[in-house]
This record gives C-alpha cells, structure tokens and sequence, in this order.
C-alpha cells in the first residue's frame, strides 16, 4: 500500500484533498482515518476541498469520504460542479467575442489559486484566471491566456499571453517553447520581431526587468 | 442500413472545400458505394456546377427543409456516375432559410438509405457552418499551406470539438512541392506540427482542378491528374483502405532525377 494516497494541500482558503482514483475506497478510507487520527484535531473545523486524480472518482466516494471528514470536525465544501473538480476546464470557443460574456472564465477548484487545463487552446479559444494557469499542451495563434498570477505551458505558445493581469509585476510567463503572438506582463506588452521566427530549443521564462519584458532560458535558480 | 454523414469545412473561403467535396464524392461513389452531396452554401451555391448538374436542379435543399419536398425527390442524380447524387443549395434565399435541427433531420434521413453523405460547407463560422455541421458525425478540414487558411482551420477545429465532431480529419490542398523544396510554402509537417489532427490527404496544385472545375467534369475522372489520383487516394482512406502518403514532392520527372543522379555521382 502506497503511503501518500492521501495528500491534503493547504490553500488560501483553506484544505484541498486529493484523491487518487486509482486507489479503492477503503485504503482511501483507511488512510484518511489514519491521517485525521494522527492530526489530532489539528484540521478539525477546516474547509476541505475535494479534488481527484486519475480517473473519474465514482460520485459514492465523494459521499463516504465526506462522511469520514465530517466524523472528524472537518466539513466539506460542495463541489461546484464536476468538469471543475476534474481540473479539465474546456475553453468555450464563444468566449472569444471582444463582449466575451465571462465565458471561458476557467472555474478553479474551490480555495485553489491554479487551474490546469488538460488540451491545447486554438484560435478563437481564450482562457482567464484569477490565479495561476497551468496548459498541458499548445497555445496556438489566434488564442489567448490571461492569468492574475502566472501562465506555465507544456507545450508551444504561439498565441497571446497575458500574465499578472492585475498589475502583479512579479508574474511570469513560462512555455517549453515560448514564441507568442504578443506577451503581456502586468502593465507591459511585448510581441515578437517581426519575420520569421526560430523556435528556441529550450524551455523560456518572460518577465519583467527593469520595467521591460526580458525573455530568458527556463532555469530552477 | 446507416451511412455516415461527413461535412467538408474550413473556415477560410477559397481553398477548395466545394472542389473536395465533389472530387472526393464523385470518387467514392466510382468505388461502388451510393453518396448524397448536400450543398449547405445557401446563396451562394457552386456544387452544382463543379459536377455540371446545374442545368438539371428543380428542387432545393430550402424546399426540402420547408417541406415542399421529400429530401429523396430533390436529389439529383449524376449523369456519368450512377451512384453520385446532390441536393442543390437554394441560390435566391440565405443561411438562415435553414436551421441547426432541420438541417440534421435532412442528413439523418439521407443516410437511412445513402452510404455516405457529404455535406459541402459554406465559409465562415456564422450560422451557415452551424447549420452545415449539425447533422455531421466527421469532419473533413481542408486547408492550404498559408498561414492565413492554416490558422482558420485551427479555429474550425475548435468549433467543431464544441459542436461535439472530435478529431476531425485534414486535407492540405493545393501544396507545390517545388515552393516547399525552396522553402517558400509550409510544408506539411508545419501544417500538422500546428493543428495535430489526422492526415486524411494531401493535394497537390493542379491545373487540371481549373479545367475540370470549368467543365462541371470531377477530377477524379482526370486518369492523369496528379490532384485527382491524390483525391481518389482520400477516397481509398475514407473506406479503411491503407494507402500511403503518396510521396508526390518525390514524384521528379526524369531528367531532374538525373541531374540529381550526376550531382551526387560527383559530389
């Protein structure tokens, strides 16, 4: 039995729960008990969200989970609904319109302040966030990502990028290869030189230095 | 019996999707199956005319989803290929003479009894491609390799996952084989470097398509046609066949091949 099926994540707003679908309810179960007892009422009265991993965790888990948690002190928040809890958020392609009508807001899990998105974004596509956006996959031209805090992608952004849309002058734009349309960080925009454009061979951080968009291999410092 | 029912789109007007949607009609009904093409362009109808049936339309598609028609009684049947029939788009009304759901209850009715049924899409991502794609199951997305027609289909592509048609399948149209050697043209690993969905074929430019286009004769019926034998070969990969990429940017003639030969015999 592995011993980290269980993971609390703490957040803002308080506990995130992750659970791994992969596992079966009563070592879940087991392990969860085992957790709390260990705590020693340290989580008791916290709000917990619940978020799942792997596969589609059949809805009588969330209910038994829950009611292990509420055993404890510890109440759970509602789900907002079920794409949101599976982290996989799809771009409403409508959203694009310049009135754009909230649509493509991405829902975050509750108390989270980074959403991933699972597919890439095509033109006409557009995702924003309050908080951190996280893609595994392209940015294509033609699509936007607009995020309070940071934009990572894994893949290739080509599209418009939009990062520390509040002003955060310390956000940062990060793509396995960044070669965008237009970059935004805070109250700067940069956009590509003209011509053709060489794909950089390596992963590429942007962000501001100095007040100016500076663009640098990705490095862990 | 249950047909399947493919709308031909791309975004971008002008690269070829009415021609596609003869060529590869006209080449699958040669190879024995029975296929319907509905041209959904209200207003602006071509289809008719690339197969040179315009002289034959009494119905339309309009009249069908009014109900002045039965669907089966608008069809017109080819006149050299027996298996080809079209439902004509309406000249003198618009896009919205049609809605999402009659649309679907047309093709739904056509593929009771047609193996496949093509669906010629208007440009653009207004009512027109909503009304063209609702009773779809499968996609073709034909595009050229511009930037412009390249980025249009990334856009359909989208639309079409949100209208619930899922890895639709890509046509390069138009490609010049010499363009791409000189690095003029994108070639078509940047083309699905971009959009990432599945190859279904890739055409080269052909002046037989204009000729064959002005004589309302489809191209696949060209023996000698390079852009025909490419469309015959989609039609193949439509069916399940297994028929590979034919390499045309290989196909050299002769003597290039011999220069090729000298060079390298030398170099």
């Amino acid at each position: 039995m592995k011993s980290q099926e269980v993971i609390f994540v703490g957040t803002r707003s308080g506990l995130r729960l992750v659970l791994d679908a992969e596992d079966n309810i009563e070592n879940l179960k087991r392990a969860l008990e085992r957790r709390l007892h260990e705590a020693g009422g340290f989580y008791s009265g916290a709000r917990v969200s619940v978020e799942t991993r792997g596969a589609v965790v059949p809805p009588e888990w969330i209910e038994e989970v829950r009611s292990v948690l509420e055993d404890h002190g510890l109440w759970m928040e509602e789900r907002s609904r079920d794409a949101a809890a599976g982290g996989d958020e799809v771009p409403d392609p409508r959203a694009s319109e310049p009135e754009g009508s909230g649509e493509g807001q991405a829902q975050g899990l509750p108390g989270a302040d980074t959403v991933m998105i699972r597919r890439s974004l095509r033109s006409g596509q557009s995702v924003s966030f309050d908080g951190n956006i996280v893609i595994m996959g392209d940015v294509n031209p033609g699509s936007e990502v607009c995020a309070t805090g940071d934009i990572v992608v894994f893949g290739c952004l080509r599209g418009v990028a939009y990062a520390g849309a509040n002003g955060k002058q310390d956000a940062r734009v990060v793509a396995l290869r960044l070669m965008p349309t237009q970059l935004r960080i805070a109250d700067r925009i940069a956009r590509s030189p003209d011509g053709e454009v060489q794909a950089p061979l390596s992963p590429e951080a942007a962000f501001l230095r100095d007040g100016a968009i500076v663009i640098e291999p990705w490095t862990t410092h | 019996m249950s047909g399947s029912v493919i709308v031909v789109t791309s975004g971008k007007g002008g690269v070829g999707k009415t021609t596609a949607t003869a060529s590869i009609g006209a080449a699958l009904a040669t190879m024995g199956p029975s296929v319907a093409l509905i041209d959904a362009d209200i207003g602006l109808r071509n289809l008719d005319l690339v197969l040179g049936l315009e002289g034959r339309i009494f119905h339309n598609l309009v009249d069908v989803v009014d109900g002045v028609v039965d669907a089966h009684k608008a069809l017109i049947r080819h006149k050299d290929i027996k298996n080809l029939s079209l439902l004509p788009a309406a000249q003198s009304r618009d896009k919205t003479a049609v809605t999402p759901e009659k649309m679907r209850a047309v093709a739904d009715e056509l593929k009771s009894t047609f193996d496949f049924v093509i669906i010629d899409c208007p440009a653009g991502i207004e009512q027109g491609f909503k009304n063209a794609v609702a009773g779809a199951e499968k996609a073709i997305v034909v595009t050229t390799p511009e930037m412009s027609a390249v980025r249009d289909a990334d856009r359909i592509i989208g639309m079409l996952e949100h209208e619930g048609i899922a890895e639709p399948w890509l046509i390069i149209n138009r490609i010049r084989f010499d363009m791409v050697k000189k690095h003029d043209m994108l070639d078509v690993n940047d083309v699905l470097e971009h959009l990432k969905i599945e190859l279904l074929g890739v055409i080269p430019d052909d002046e037989a398509i204009i000729v064959a286009t002005n004589k309302g004769v489809p191209v696949v019926m060209d023996e000698k046609s390079k852009a025909g034998r490419a469309f015959r070969d989609v039609a193949a990969r439509i069916m399940g066949e297994d028929v590979p990429m034919a390499a045309a940017a290989e196909e050299e003639d002769w003597f290039t091949r011999i220069i090729r030969w000298f060079a390298r015999a030398r170099g």
